[in-house]
């Protein structure tokens, strides 16, 4: 494993630090100058998840990826971990850096709250892209099974075994799964608050109800006014492309991409299309 | 040890650029406190301390550079002499607006910041000398030099390879497994910058060549310097040190009027990154005056 993600940032200007927002103490990566793009991560993630991404669309825009609450070197505060969480969370983020709006790219979970977002706090979201998102429609029982035995396993017992099994299903080449991705999740996992958490973030919060809470509804959808690009994979494990179109169908200023030959991660098992893709998108007038 | 990104895995840590008298300066900086200069050694990048930023940033403002002509910083037709890398950290530190640093530098950096400390010894509070002193060498560590050199010109030469940067980084480990991929591929990217292999070269040339020089030697290695050197000073040495030996380093330090010496086993060149705990135990306990 030569290339590596320092390769990836060598001699780029970044950051990476931490912030209080809304009380919760907040790890960021920050990169770039330009209008402000906020990347939100998947659910049990960490902003590792766009490490293919953030150096890309620092060359024109201002980026920030962080840790959502309850996450990656995020605080871990006793709370409900419900979409309206994390969607406060990002706000409390935005405000805490002095960014009035923002475009929001969300991946997996980060889809869910960055839609939310652009439905409950309009003012705040500029545009709009939703990578393999959730919410549209309960994730099937049976893949909420999957995740949250894999999750729970992995911080259970921490190993290499337990975290590449968790890290599996992101990937259609499954060589992508490099030791530094599986290292990096075993620190995080490693965390005492982990186990704690990861039982709200994929136990309560997956079940149906609560799903249908936060459920983003054709009548929720329509009335998204920020100009949206959803992406979405060939391979995705939670929902096929052709389904997840519905996102496109009810959302007024909409398109499609979809990216060929990935799973649930295309911003990183197909970098450099989905940078290309959503660098024009965000750039457009 | 893992990855670079892993060492620094949810640290605050920036990679910026300074302007350092006209000279683009990349930095890789962490923590708040007294400020603390890290200096690479000969053809080398602030990536060497990667396994000691971290430890260091619960103390001290630390800045990791890459010296003029080196990494990402700026490369401007000089001889690449030692008093150029003196001129571009004493820059340096009017630019981050230090009155006063630690200096703590690599072979060549050790070598810069003696020469700094004795130029100018109201701007260094605290000095590390790693595997290199104002000590001209003796007949091995000719050897040692000379070779160097040789794989220094097969790591520039105009066929840049990954293998010959390898056998150039194995140089400064005692094991040479301590050469991950990534380092070879940090410095391979680096030296593969337009024009960057060429300026590698001379600085190599002119470094090495003038520490096996007899008549010139003395433009590096002037020992009378040591004996200015006003601050406190930690000579932090290894067993299997290339070039200087042990022994040569205890007579150096013995010129310096307030050292002391610190003997490492199983590192050679880059103690900070063979023996990073050790190296960040002692080098911060002598920084913090313990």
């Amino acid at each position: 494993m030569s290339n590596t993600i320092w390769c990836d940032f060598l001699g780029e200007p970044f950051r990476s630090a931490y912030l209080e927002a809304g009380g919760v103490r907040t790890r960021y990566l920050e990169a770039g100058d330009g209008p402000a793009v906020i990347l939100l991560h998947g659910r049990g993630g960490h902003l590792e998840n766009w490490i293919k991404n953030v150096v890309p669309l620092s060359r024109r825009f201002h980026v920030f990826a962080l840790d959502m609450v309850g996450h990656g070197f995020s605080g871990k505060p006793e709370i409900e971990y419900t979409i309206s969480a994390y969607a406060s969370h990002v706000e409390a983020f935005l405000k805490a850096q002095g960014v009035a709006s923002a475009s929001l790219v969300g991946q997996s979970l980060g889809g869910w709250v960055a839609a939310w977002l652009a439905y409950s706090s309009p003012a705040l979201v500029k545009k709009l892209v939703l990578v393999n998102s959730n919410g549209f429609r309960p994730i099937p029982p049976e893949v909420v099974r999957k995740i949250r035995e894999s999750s729970m396993a992995a911080v259970e017992n921490v190993s290499v075994e337990s975290i590449v099994a968790r890290l599996k299903p992101l990937f259609l080449d499954q060589r992508l799964i490099s030791d530094e991705l599986v290292r990096i999740r075993m620190e995080i996992y490693r965390q005492p608050e982990m186990k704690r958490i990861m039982k709200s973030v994929m136990g309560a919060e997956l079940e149906p109800e609560r799903q249908k809470e936060f459920e983003l509804t054709p009548e929720r959808l329509r009335r998204i006014a920020a100009p949206t690009l959803v992406t979405w994979s060939t391979h995705d494990p939670l929902c096929s492309w052709e389904e997840a179109d519905r996102y496109r169908r009810n959302i007024s200023q909409s398109e499609f991409h979809l990216l060929r030959d990935c799973a649930h991660w295309p911003q990183y098992e197909r970098a450099e299309e989905f940078n290309g893709v959503v660098m024009e998108f965000l750039a457009r007038r | 040890m893992g990855t670079i990104w892993v060492d620094l895995l949810g640290q605050e840590i920036r990679q910026t650029y300074y302007n350092a008298n006209g000279v683009r300066t990349r930095v890789l900086e962490a923590g708040s406190g007294p400020p603390l200069v890290f200096l690479h050694g000969t053809g080398g990048h602030a990536e060497c301390y990667a396994r000691n930023i971290a430890a260091h940033a619960a103390h001290f403002h630390v800045y990791a550079i890459d010296f003029v002509g080196h990494g990402y910083s700026d490369a401007p037709d000089l001889p690449y002499g030692v008093q150029d890398f003196v001129g571009h950290v004493h820059s340096f530190l009017d630019t981050i607006g230090a009155k006063r640093a630690s200096i703590s530098g690599e072979s060549l950096g050790g070598m810069t910041g003696a020469w700094l400390a004795a130029k100018y010894p109201d701007r260094v509070e605290r000095l590390v000398l790693n595997t290199g002193i104002l000590m001209p060498l003796e007949e091995d560590g000719r050897k040692d030099v000379a070779d160097v050199l040789q794989r220094s010109r097969a790591a520039s030469g105009q066929q840049l390879t990954r293998e010959g940067v390898r056998k150039r980084m194995e140089w400064l480990m005692a094991d040479p497994k301590s050469v991950t991929d990534e380092l070879v591929e940090i410095r391979f990217k680096i030296y593969s910058q337009p024009g960057r292999a060429a300026v590698m070269r001379k600085v190599a040339e002119t470094l090495f060549g003038i520490s096996i020089d007899r008549e010139r030697e003395k433009e590096l290695f002037d020992s009378d310097q040591l004996k200015k050197i006003q601050c406190p000073t930690l000579v932090l040495w290894t067993r299997h040190n290339p070039g200087q030996s042990v022994e040569l380093a205890e007579k150096g330090t013995k010129l310096i009027p307030h050292a002391r010496m610190t003997v490492f086993e199983k590192s050679a060149h880059w103690p900070q990154w063979e023996e990073p705990e050790r190296f960040n135990k002692e080098h911060l306990d002598f920084l913090l005056g313990k």
